[in-house]
């Protein structure tokens, strides 16, 4: 099974899966000029994440390891999920009751999230969630697992 | 009162964001400091907000959240030792119903607890991204509604309920709506602003590409 990890904390690797390290790649931000559905479809200005790009496309399980910044995702993976924009179509559909862009792809992977689990509250760690259900659910994946894990000890 | 607007956009004064600040302003009768987190360092900036009484950060909805740049200064806000600041949300959207940003929504009002700020509220609107491309006279009654918004900002120092309710209509899409927009003319009618403009790019043959299989 092609997989791939993208990684906040957690040294974890498997043979074969492509890594992008969020503490060594500093992600480059949307400059909202929509190149990537008006000139070039598809495709972004910035070349930073274009083995990204191909990786999560082909994968079918993808696996995050998250840390929780200010209540929320980092910004260096807000970034991220900004510059995914272009693996979608610009046009719109309602079918779910709701507005949501049509996939580029034929298909896109399964999402798995462990998150180190160091929120005040509930009420926060439900607005995380929530937001990461939400947006790979607009992403079109099938599956999404989140888990939260306690600092230092694995599950 | 001292208030500081801020442009969370990436686009910065060139965006649909530039126009709601713009039409805000219009409403007052002393226009308000704005500063741009595209061409701040988020530290600094951090630090610049602790001299005023109140923040009004004005932003688009990115993947139903806030801009990458816009968590990088969150990254960098400390809590506040009393509730003395006041903190209010702008968010323009280009989904049609409100309902797609109460994700961010949620979070900001949660944000503003955790920072002690004093919070007035989200102010949301959607059906926005194309604000900047049509002509004016297509956003006309929105343009109004930010005037007043404006107005009623500088008389009482929080944003008009009425007017909120106004700005966030429809929160969700009626059945009726749905049917509508998923309706053959409807939906080629959607689709017409995009391919003009894949078309003038000359790209229009290349719109489903998928360049990273
Ligand atoms: C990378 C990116 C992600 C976006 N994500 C959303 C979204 O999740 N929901 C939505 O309604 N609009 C979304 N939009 C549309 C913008 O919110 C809209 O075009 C807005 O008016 C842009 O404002 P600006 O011109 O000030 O940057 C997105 C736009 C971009 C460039």
């Amino acid at each position: 099974m092609k997989t791939m990890i993208v990684r906040e904390y957690n040294t974890v690797m498997l043979p074969d899966s492509y890594l992008l390290d969020l503490n060594t790649h500093q992600i480059k931000g949307c400059c909202g000029c929509w190149t990537c559905w008006w000139k070039t479809p598809g495709r972004c200005i910035h070349h930073d994440l274009d083995c990204f790009y191909h990786h999560y496309i082909t994968a079918e399980k993808v696996t995050f390891y998250l840390t929780v910044s200010q209540g929320f995702i980092s910004a260096n993976l807000k970034t991220l999920f900004d510059r995914m924009i272009p693996l979608f179509l610009p046009y719109t559909n309602y079918g779910s009751g709701e507005s949501m862009h049509d996939p580029r792809y034929e298909r896109y992977p399964d999402i798995e999230i462990y998150y180190q689990d160091t929120f005040f509250n509930t009420a926060e760690k439900q607005i995380f969630e929530d937001y990461l259900q939400r947006t790979f659910y607009q992403f079109h994946s099938k599956t999404i697992h989140l888990t939260g894990e306690t600092p230092g000890v694995r599950s | 009162m001292k208030t500081l607007m801020l442009n969370g956009s990436p686009r910065a004064d060139h965006g649909n964001t530039q126009l709601f600040i713009d039409h805000f302003q219009s409403g007052l009768t002393t226009p308000l400091p704005v500063r741009y987190l595209l061409r701040e360092n988020p530290t600094t900036l951090a630090l610049a907000m602790k001299e005023y009484d109140t923040i009004l950060l004005v932003m688009p909805l990115y993947i139903h959240a806030m801009p990458g740049l816009v968590m990088k200064l969150f990254e960098e806000l400390k809590p506040q030792s009393s509730h003395h600041q006041k903190i209010g949300f702008i968010v323009q959207a280009g989904f049609i119903e409100s309902a797609t940003a109460r994700y961010l929504e949620n979070y900001l009002s949660a944000l503003a607890h955790r920072l002690n700020y004093t919070y007035l509220g989200t102010v949301i609107k959607g059906d926005a991204a194309a604000c900047s491309i049509l002509p004016h006279f297509f956003f006309g009654r929105l343009f109004k509604q930010l005037k007043a918004l404006g107005v009623a900002y500088e008389k009482t120092g929080s944003f008009d309920p009425l007017l909120v309710k106004k700005l966030g209509n429809p929160v969700y899409l009626s059945k009726f709506q749905v049917r509508l927009l998923e309706s053959r003319l409807v939906s080629r009618l959607n689709q017409v602003g995009w391919n003009w403009i894949l078309k003038r790019n000359g790209c229009f043959e290349n719109r489903y590409d998928r360049p990273f299989l």
